[in-house]
This record gives structure tokens, sequence and C-alpha cells, in this order.
């Protein structure tokens, strides 16, 4: 036995309610190792199973299933990324920056949004996966920000999170990310205030 | 403020007063001041007879009807930095009104101590949840067998239930009281009630989801008889953060040992008549992981 801190109990992201982040289904933060997710995994298969003592008073056999396949699902979708990057990717990524003009171009044709970040992205030869994978972010929410599909969002307090890790990457700079965020976050409360 | 702790869960013979104890007499080999208050309402109080205490003279029933000073109920034990405040020895549960618990509450909120434990009882009442609810830390004390357990789950699913309905304003708790009246929803669990109330607030629901964040529920598994009993801590969170969107700290386990019984007929105290037994290391263990907010990891 050794001592820890409770496995990301208080630091897991989301907010707990039936969400799609297969980071907030299996219970752990978006920092988790590798070991941390399977751990994760496995413990809560073997929490759901349906012979575990005194689990009816909350689930039947049938719901059991149906958390057990989400939580299935879940894992193989944190493990099929590819192995997180280290120290020496992240300043090969650094390497990479748009010119001046470049990201004026961008600016002036769409504005600062998802799409932006896409252009950006492609100008810098940047996959999807390698942001992914960097970024620790699901390709899914990654695809919905940039096309600012809210509903696939999370909530404002973790998406500013994302954008400002996204802008980092992207080499926007504090003056351009501050505008970034605050055209999203109008577009966010708008689409917010209609549903 | 002393740091409060409330102990609860369910069926009797978990082993909550044995926890609740020995718990206390850990905390104060640490150098901490303790004092445990036997909360135990409906006639089951023994905090008392596990310090060798068999009539005291005041308890809390002096101070629910006659309104005693709780300082003056204070009882000192052979244990240093620990008091016992003894609890009500007939079953007081129909005679308090809800008034008399925020008067016990404050009273307790003042008592000068370091840490001040409360040792709830058997039960599932109002009284005893929102006196579960008040404490910073809550602690479950769960057992390997499936009727424990199965108690503990409805025990925490009332909790959850008293708690959500305390934060919320007259218009979604009446949103609340309709869900448990709505006949179709059998096993009514937390999810469908945050679904349906999403609807119509749905910053109340992400308030009260990030405030979940902050329920400091801990959990301890007493009893061991087989190693694969162990699994059962972590299993436990796991169950609680996907039915309740709670996640437990695992405190840790106690093994199971007759000697309990044991000392318990001898009135002494098991960490003072067997300080080297694996129950006694155990209960040390938790007693720093209550301390360091940390615990316990499973390698």
């Amino acid at each position: 036995m050794y001592e820890g801190n409770s496995l990301k109990g208080n630091q897991w992201k989301g907010d707990g309610i039936d969400l799609e982040d297969p980071y907030e289904i299996l219970g752990i933060s978006e920092n988790a190792s590798e070991l941390e997710i399977e751990e994760a995994f496995q413990r809560l298969m073997k929490a759901l199973d349906p012979s575990n003592p005194g689990i009816w008073a909350l689930w039947t056999p049938e719901e059991l299933n149906q958390l057990r396949e989400k939580v299935q699902r879940a894992f193989s979708e944190l493990m099929q990324r590819k192995p997180l990057c280290d120290k020496e990717s992240f300043s090969f990524f650094k390497k990479r920056t748009l010119s001046r003009e470049t990201l004026e171009l961008i600016k002036a044709k769409k504005g600062l949004g998802g799409e932006a970040l896409k252009d950006i992205r492609e100008h810098l030869n940047l996959s999807l996966e390698e942001v992914s994978s960097f970024l620790k972010i699901t390709k899914k929410t990654l695809i919905a920000l940039e096309n600012e599909d809210f509903n696939n969002l999370p909530p404002w307090v973790y998406l500013k999170g994302f954008l400002r890790a996204y802008a980092k990457l992207l080499g926007i700079e504090e003056e351009e990310e501050e505008e970034l965020l605050k055209s999203f976050e109008e577009r966010y409360q708008k689409f917010r205030s209609r549903t | 403020m002393p740091l409060s702790l409330s102990v609860g869960g369910g069926k009797g013979g978990t082993g909550k007063s044995f926890f609740a104890l020995n718990l206390g007499i850990a905390l104060s080999e640490s150098g901490k001041n303790v004092i445990l208050c036997d909360l135990d309402l409906a006639g089951g109080a023994n905090l008392h007879t596990f310090l060798g205490i068999p009539y005291p003279e005041k308890t809390l029933e002096d101070f629910l009807l006659s309104k005693s000073p709780l300082e003056s109920l204070l009882l000192p034990t052979y244990v240093k930095g620990l008091k016992l405040i003894p609890g009500a020895l007939s079953n007081l549960s129909d005679k308090l009104k809800y008034f008399e618990k925020t008067r016990l509450q404050r009273s307790l909120n003042l008592l000068r101590t370091d840490y001040l434990i409360v040792d709830l009882g058997a039960g599932i009442s109002p009284f005893i949840l929102d006196l579960f609810l008040w404490a910073q830390k809550k602690i479950v004390v769960i057992t390997p067998e499936a009727t424990t357990l199965e108690n503990v789950y409805r025990f925490l699913r009332g909790a959850y239930f008293r708690y959500i309905r305390k934060g919320a304003n007259e218009r979604v708790r009446r949103l609340i009281d309709e869900f448990f009246m709505d006949h179709n929803f059998s096993l009514k669990k937390p999810q469908e009630l945050l679904n349906r109330l999403r609807v119509f607030d749905e910053a109340f629901v992400h308030r009260f989801v990030a405030s979940l964040k902050e329920f400091d529920l801990n959990v301890v598994l007493n009893q061991v008889k087989r190693p694969e009993e162990r699994e059962l801590g972590p299993s436990f969170k796991m169950v609680c953060y996907k039915y309740f969107g709670i996640m437990p700290k695992y405190l840790g386990y106690i093994p199971f040992d007759i000697k309990v019984s044991f000392s318990i007929n001898r009135g002494r105290p098991f960490l003072i008549e067997y300080p080297y037994a694996e129950v006694a290391q155990c209960m040390r263990e938790i007693a720093s992981r209550v301390i360091s907010g940390k615990e316990m990891v499973l390698t």
C-alpha cells in the first residue's frame, strides 16, 4: 500500500452528467497516463459487474451491461490515440509558427473562430490526430471546436481551457488569443440562449 | 470551528461506532484534540459502553430536552485528548423537532477541539441525513456483505436527494417532490432527476453538479475476511461516481478480527487493548489519511 492523492477524484473534468467524453466516463483527468487509463477501465468494469454484492440496489443487470459497453467504448477510444508526445516533440511543434502575414490573411477571411483554427492548423501541416494526442483532447471534440458545433462541446468553463491550449499550440499570441476567446464566447452564449 | 466528521451508513453492525471510537483514539494518539459525539438517537447509543462507562450521568438527552449546554456533557476518557458526549439512552427519534437539529448543529460548531467525530448510528431519517450532510467529512462504513452494501447505497441515495433539495429554491423543490411522486420512476436514479431538472433550470443543475466535487464523501471497508474482498473499496468508489457523480475517497480497509468482540465485552477500546494487531495498524493508517486528506491507493 502506498499513499497517494485521490485517483483524480477531485480533478476530473466535466459535470459528471452523461456526456460522451471518454475521460469523464472513466472518471479520470485529461492528464491521465496510459497506465491510469487502463487501471480506471479495469476498476470500472469490475465495479459494474452484475454479480457485485449490493449493486442491484442501484441498477438492473441490463442497465449495468449498457454502462459497461459505454465504458468499453470510452477505453477503446482513448487507447486508439497515438502515444503521448514527449518534450522533444513539443519543441518540434513550437518551431512551427505562422508568419504574421498568413495569420492576418486568415483573420481577414473569416475572423477568429473555429474555421480560422482549422486553417492555421492546416497551414502548419498538423493533423487532427497529432493535435488530439498532444493536447489530450479527443478528435471528436477538436472537430466540434473547429466547426463551432456547440452541441458537441462541453460547458464554457472547459471549452475556454481547450481554446487556450489550442491557441498556444498554434502559436497564436495573447492579443489574438483574447480576441478568439471573446468571439467564441459570444457565439457560445448565443447558442446557449437559443436552447 | 473543529473539523467535523460524520460516520453513517444505514443498518447496524457494520462497525460505525467501533470505527468512530477508534478513529478518535488514533487521532488523539497523533496529538490532536478529539471530541466524540454519540448521535444515535434511536436507542442504540453505545460509545460509552465501548469506553467502559456503564451509566453516564448526563447524556445528549440533557442537551436536547433540558437545554444543558454541550460543554457540560463532555466526559474525559482514559485516552488523553479524547472526550465523549454520551448518547441518549432512550429512543428520542419521535420527540425531536426541526429546530432542535439547527440548535444542535450550531452548538457542535462551537465546540473547541481539533476534530469532532459524530457517530450517527443506524437509520435513514431526515434528521440523520441532515446531520450526515452537515459534517465537513462524511464517512460511510461498508462491509463486504451484499446487505450492508445495499443499505449504504440506499442511505447515500437518501442523503443525495436530501442534499439536492436543500440547495434548491422553492420552484425546484416542488419539481423534486413531483419527481418522487411519479410512479413510473421505480428506481429513482439521480441521473433521471437531474435530466428532468435540466429542462427547467439548467443553471441550478450545473451549480449543483459542480458542488458535488466538494462533497467530501469517504468510505471505509470494514470486517474484511478474505483478500479478494478488499477490491470492494475501489469498486465502491467507482459505483458512487457512476451513480451519484460523487467520487468518494477510499480511506482504507479493516480486517475482521474476533478480538474486536473481546475488547467490547471488556469495555476497553481495541486500539488500547491490542495496539499491535493488524486492525490497529489499519486504523492508524486511516487516521493519518484523514489528517492528510489523502486516500488509499492499491498498487
